[in-house]
């Protein structure tokens, strides 16, 4: 399985990265939506994306919609993982593709547990 | 503003356990940097409906630690890039968490994190809320600073 | 603070007798730690004092308080998934029909804890299954704890809690957010009746049930106490009824009338033909 963690946050993103790689996944990082369409473009399909919403740019709404222009990306799973934690902007995303939602702070297990609703595999 | 208060506790104990696995506990003194070279400050700026900054203060020796737990280094490796990156992305959770209970649509800047004097008055603008607390000996200060006057500067 | 072997000894008794927690020699640290905000809010100052007027049996109530703090109300919305896929790809369309001509369907949860189980099934029956609308619909939900029950009735929860488990889509659709809360909206709300039930007592009359969870309860009771919990939930359990236990819980070994259903994880069972 192959994951994108794109988050403007370093720390984010190593912490992410690091939950990922422990239970089997080939990790790549991006730092906005820009760097994360151009990861895309240049490897192999990816099975998930983990995205953050406020990002220089581009932001992680945008990456999302762009996402799911193509679809060549259909069988991606996206994640918001954000500290957007209104209503209306978890509508927005799921209206606009992303499969599922989690809001900041999270822990390992909320990741974990978000990851089987998505139907992927969570075996250390 | 006492119910803004909780709420702001309620999320940073929410944040340092669930981010750092670090217990905090509310504190009746507000922090205080015995030198102003220690004192970080990480802030976002909220504008839409409402209008203002959430900062968190903390000693640079807590703001260290932030970052070795969450860079997974020794702490004495920890690199001040680093350290900002750490301290910034926790004002991000601490205001966009906040966010949510203002008035829609708000929206949330990057976090942007300084080397501070710790003064809290900006011109135009009003303190209504100092949450502080602390994390095993170490302080901090959770501010909120409304704009009074909206779209009053340009 | 450290508790002596005798008022340990006391509040194992006191729990054991009112809610059939057994908590072993050892669990003292457990026993300190929980009884500290009891001690905070009753202000008392040492365990010593607590027990004293346990003993004394001055203060009524004061032993409930002491048992609901023992209790472990851990829970989440979907634990461990793979029940609740089973709930809804193979129980309730078999339930369905199975009463097709009563179109009555009774659910009863037994240990709800804070409610992320109850719930997590009421948002199954409403998002999967528009067909039982116009069904007659009893769920009962129980626990021995008030304050969890308390907890259920409100049916408010925290954004660590709603991160957990439950699908952003189940979210968006059946709570609202209430300050930093997010509440159940009243309509799943009130498809459940909140009630106080100690399973280590005689049940009270119930209607037949077609599901009865029943997950990470049995694992704090002893053997005798699993036992006789088993015999009581045959009772109330139509024939065709399903059970469903904890991950770390089982029947074998304690009672032979039941068999575990070949779904894969799901701690179903049925009772024996
Ligand atoms: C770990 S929770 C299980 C919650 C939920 N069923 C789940 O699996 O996520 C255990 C619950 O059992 C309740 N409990 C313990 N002893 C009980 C008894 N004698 N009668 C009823 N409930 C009891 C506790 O109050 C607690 O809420």
């Amino acid at each position: 399985m192959r994951a994108l963690v794109v988050d403007d946050s370093k720390a984010i993103r190593r912490i992410l990265s690091q939950m990922l790689s422990s239970i089997g996944f080939e990790v790549s990082e991006a730092a906005h939506g820009k760097e994360a369409v151009e990861v895309l473009a240049a490897s192999d399909p990816f099975d998930l994306g983990l995205i953050d919403w406020n990002m220089p740019e581009m932001n992680g709404f945008e990456l999302v919609c762009e996402i799911r222009k193509n679809s060549k990306y259909d069988n991606m799973r996206l994640m918001m993982v954000t500290t957007e934690t209104e209503m209306s902007q978890v509508v927005k995303a799921l209206e606009a593709g992303a499969n599922e939602y989690v809001m900041k702070p999270f822990t390992k297990e909320m990741i974990y547990e978000k990851l089987s609703l998505m139907g992927l595999p969570v075996s250390p | 503003m006492e119910h803004l208060e909780n709420d702001i506790s309620q999320y940073t104990e929410a944040i340092w356990k669930s981010v750092l696995g670090l217990d905090v506990v509310k504190s009746d003194k507000v922090y205080q940097p015995d030198n102003l070279e220690n004192a970080l400050a990480g802030c976002v700026h909220i504008t839409g409906e409402w209008q203002g900054t959430v900062t968190l203060h903390c000693p640079s020796s807590l703001a260290k630690k932030v970052a070795s737990i969450m860079f997974d280094v020794p702490e004495d490796d920890t690199q001040m890039q680093d350290i900002q990156d750490a301290l910034g992305e926790l004002a991000n959770m601490t205001g966009g968490n906040l966010k949510a209970l203002f008035p829609e649509p708000c929206y949330l800047s990057l976090p942007t994190v300084a080397v501070t004097n710790f003064d809290l008055r900006v011109p135009g603008s009003e303190l209504v809320c100092l949450a502080s607390f602390k994390c095993g000996n170490k302080p901090f200060s959770i501010s909120i600073l409304k704009k009074v006057s909206k779209n009053g500067s340009g | 603070m450290a508790i002596s072997t005798g008022d340990f000894d006391f509040i194992r008794k006191l729990v054991l007798e009112r809610s059939a927690i057994v908590l072993e020699p050892g669990k003292e640290y457990l026993v300190e730690s929980r009884m500290l905000p009891l001690l905070h809010k009753e202000g008392l100052e040492s365990i010593e004092i607590l027990v004293g007027k346990l003993r004394g049996g001055t203060k009524n109530g004061l032993a409930d308080l002491v048992v609901d703090a023992l209790t472990t109300n851990e829970t989440s919305f979907f634990r461990d998934i793979k029940p609740f896929e089973a709930l809804k790809g193979h129980i309730i369309p078999d339930i369905i029909e199975k009463n097709k001509t009563t179109r009555e369907l009774t659910i009863w949860c037994g240990a709800s804890s804070s409610g992320q189980e109850p719930f997590t099934i009421a948002m199954i029956l409403r998002n999967d299954f528009p067909q039982l609308l116009n069904w007659k619909i009893n769920f009962i939900s129980s626990d021995i704890s008030r304050e969890m029950l308390q907890r259920c009735r409100a049916g408010k929860y925290s954004q660590l809690e709603v991160n957990r488990g439950l699908p952003a889509m189940l979210l968006v659709k059946f709570f609202e957010r209430v300050g930093t809360d997010w509440k159940v909206k009243d309509d799943l709300l009130k498809m459940i009746q909140f009630r106080e039930i100690n399973l280590a007592e005689p049940f009270p009359v119930l209607p037949k049930v077609d599901v009865l969870f029943l997950r990470n309860v049995l694992i704090y009771f002893d053997v005798e106490m699993k036992r006789s919990v088993l015999g009581k939930i045959k009772r109330v359990l139509k024939p065709e009824g399903y059970l469903f236990l904890g991950a770390a819980e089982t029947t074998m070994n304690i009672d032979a009338s039941f068999e575990r259903l070949p779904l894969p994880q799901s701690g179903c069972y049925q009772l024996k033909g």
